[in-house]
């Protein structure tokens, strides 16, 4: 459906995008996650013809579409900031999509369309009011029901809902997805937000600095990811970072000896990189508490709980290095008491330090 | 010392009771914060107490003194806001003793007073870089460290989380966590976050339009809300709230005539029950599949459509009548469109009335 060919992109000399190649398929979710900066919303705009690349070609439905105006695309774009009309009502709002002339919708065919997308997303009652008057899940909802009249093959979404309270957020995600079933349309999302991202997303692609590291499903990126970055952004909470090097055959981290590695795992290792610095990433999720079997065991100091509910962060200091761990077991423990943690060597991911890549 | 007192504020802004009729008490030393969704009063109630704004009705103690006529710069206070208001040319030092300049301090005295503020919030590498070299967490650890060097006896902090990356927040929940035990320091933090509001507070007050809606220890709230808006509020997703009438023999039928069958115990208390009409309230955590059902236990039959990943926990959707509602799936299981049962525990189980929104 869409597809963005080694796309390079500088502003001055900010480079913000750099050689990003990536293909979105017919009917799927896709999200663009990365912090801020990253360049999600250049990669946005240069798909929706809103910038032009430097470098590279933008393809939708397998035309080549990098010199095509936006206005001829067949494209729909939600921005974080709404740019409702506040001097027009609802309905006006929503029918302006449809009065461009390209187009060529009829009054009738207008109305039809309204009264439908306006039945999904709940919002009949409002269509007369002024979009000034309403709330930020309303007018979340309003440019939404603009963007779906228009019935174009492919939504473009610049974190249309970071500006909501998280619950509402919450909610709308949930409404997001039925919809998407209901009008099976492409979408290309961006946000920041990790749990957005995890929620609605078909694959979710990784964006940091300009640089795209990794495609894949969320389960997929959270079991796998390739780069240090693809694992700090698709954890949550964070997945533990500890700088370590190799002595020998053992892995030390801030004077914490881990592990010896078997001869095989060291090879393994030797064949990827000479180097003797790495950065271990271990999830929160992967470490349990107490003195597990076949286990590396470690005895720290609870910094604090994190009361999440259902499942709840210890935070702990082991050896002055502060590691996260998530359990759904009730803890017993206060400000300074002695824990045991224990994770399996397996789940020890290993990156280069210079440059971040996985290793193991 | 500090302790806050409320006593029947109120703030009018035209016809809206932005603030009507609260009263609490804060105790000496206590991390409270005011949770709730935009627009509820929780800022405004926060400005009332800094003095930022005047109240239209009510007292404000700080101890036995009340305060609603001083000025902000008489109350011994200090805020921090989302947006962190410091001087972006000059270097991270000059930012942090800004508010020391009118108290007559030696240089010495001053020195020793930011060191000792960098060193808590580990700060000392940025001190002599101007503030718009730093990134966005170390700005509003600036930020944090002007407001507690001056040692205030109430720190007042109004969504100073909100406008971070996912990253730096959790860091800077930890940093929060660390001053208000080193300083000791009376906390007042308005959020609409509940995620952080459960994390950090001692007491979470949970507000709507202008109102308090109840005021407890994170866990209590969370695990048994007095309430149907501290339910939905509170949690990731919010508490199932599902409308329902007695059945026969004690056991309830929804929406939709699904019959939810529960256990001897249960049943005698719905048969205690004297309104008509009301609700049945369960977290999705308390849900779980079982393949085999206890005739005595408490169970129902669900048909899941979906399922949706929460914060890493898997959560299944299923309709009763027209509304969804969500349980927990363990990680081995896949929701195909087969019916399962669905169980739950005794003490898990709340009743609420309709009208009021309070529990029975």
């Amino acid at each position: 459906m869409v597809k963005l060919d080694h796309i390079s992109k500088s502003f001055g000399s900010i480079q913000a995008l750099k050689d990003v190649s990536l293909t979105i398929n017919e009917g799927e979710i896709f999200v663009l996650l990365g912090p801020t900066g990253a360049g999600k919303t250049t990669t946005l705009k240069i798909t929706a013809g809103l910038i032009k690349p430097d470098e590279g070609n933008v393809y939708i439905k397998d035309n080549d579409v990098t010199d095509v105006p936006s206005a001829f695309r067949n494209i729909s774009f939600v921005f974080e900031n709404y740019n409702l009309f506040p001097i027009y009502n609802v309905y006006k709002n929503i029918a302006f999509a449809l009065k461009s002339k390209l187009l060529r919708v009829d009054d009738a065919e207008i109305e039809r369309r309204i009264k439908l997308v306006s039945k999904d997303l709940h919002i009949e009652q409002l269509l007369d009011r002024p979009t000034s008057t309403l709330s930020g899940g309303e007018t979340q909802r309003i440019a939404l029901a603009r963007a779906l009249v228009r019935q174009a093959g492919l939504n473009l979404f610049d974190e249309p809902l970071s500006n909501l309270d998280l619950k509402l957020r919450e909610e709308l995600r949930v409404e997001f997805k039925e919809l998407h079933k209901q009008y099976q349309s492409t979408i290309f999302y961006v946000t920041h937000d990790h749990d957005s991202a995890v929620s609605i997303a078909d694959r979710i692609g990784i964006l940091h600095e300009g640089v795209l590291h990794q495609i894949d499903t969320p389960e997929n990126l959270i079991k796998n990811p390739v780069h240090i970055n693809v694992a700090s952004l698709i954890n949550y909470p964070a997945i533990n970072v500890l700088d370590c090097r190799l002595v020998g055959k053992k892995l030390n981290a801030d004077g914490l000896l881990l592990y010896e590695l078997t001869d095989a795992e060291l090879h393994a290792i030797e064949k990827v990189t000479d180097k003797k610095d790495f950065q271990i990433g271990l999830k929160p999720r992967d470490i349990k508490m107490g003195k597990g079997k076949n286990q590396l065991s470690f005895s720290g100091k609870v910094l604090n709980i994190e009361y999440q509910g259902y499942n709840k962060v210890i935070n702990v200091d082991l050896f002055g290095s502060n590691i996260r761990m998530i359990t759904n077991e009730i803890v017993h423990k206060e400000y300074g008491d002695e824990i045991n943690i224990s994770f399996s060597k397996n789940d020890v991911l290993l990156f280069g330090r210079d440059n971040g890549k996985r290793i193991k | 010392m500090a302790r806050i007192r409320l006593e029947n504020l109120k703030k009018h802004y035209g016809k809206v009771k932005a603030v009507d009729d609260i009263s609490l008490d804060i105790q000496d030393k206590e991390f409270v914060i005011f949770l709730g969704p935009s627009g509820c009063g929780k800022t405004t109630t926060l400005r009332c107490i800094a003095g930022l704004e005047a109240a239209n009705g009510g007292n404000i103690f700080f101890d036995e003194k009340r305060v609603n006529d001083l000025e902000p710069a008489d109350r011994n206070i200090a805020m921090v806001f989302q947006f962190y208001a410091l001087y972006p040319h000059l270097n991270a030092y000059k930012n942090i003793i800004f508010p020391l300049k009118a108290e007559k301090m030696s240089s010495h005295e001053i020195k020793k007073k930011v060191m000792w503020v960098a060193e808590l919030l580990r700060l000392e590498h940025t001190l002599n870089r101007k503030i718009s070299e730093l990134p966005d967490g170390d700005k509003q650890k600036v930020a944090l460290a002007r407001a507690i060097v001056r040692n205030p006896e109430v720190l007042l902090l109004d969504e100073p989380l909100s406008a971070l990356d996912e990253k730096f927040r959790e860091q800077m929940r930890i940093e929060f966590l660390k001053i208000q035990k080193a300083l000791s320091v009376t906390t007042v933090y308005v959020t609409h976050d509940q995620r952080e509001a459960m994390t950090l507070a001692d007491r979470i007050i949970v507000m709507k339009e202008g109102k308090i809606i109840e005021v407890g220890e994170p866990e209590k709230l969370y695990e048994e809300p007095k309430n149907l808006f501290t339910g939905y509020f509170i949690g990731s997703p919010g508490m199932n709230f599902i409308a329902c009438r007695a059945g026969e023999e004690g056991n309830i039928i929804t929406e939709g005539n699904a019959t939810i069958h529960f256990s001897k115990a249960v049943q005698k208390k719905v048969k205690d029950i004297s309104i008509e009409k009301f609700i049945f309230g369960i977290r999705p955590e308390y849900l779980y599949f079982s393949k085999t059902i206890m005739k005595e236990g408490n169970y129902l039959k669900v048909k899941i459509i979906n399922q949706e990943t929460i914060q890493q926990i898997q959560y299944g959707n299923f309709y009763l009548g027209n509304n969804l509602y969500k349980c927990l799936m363990q990680d081995s299981e896949s929701a195909g469109s087969v019916e399962r049962y669905v169980v739950f525990h005794d003490e898990k189980i709340r009743f609420y009335d309709p009208e009021s929104g309070e529990i029975l």
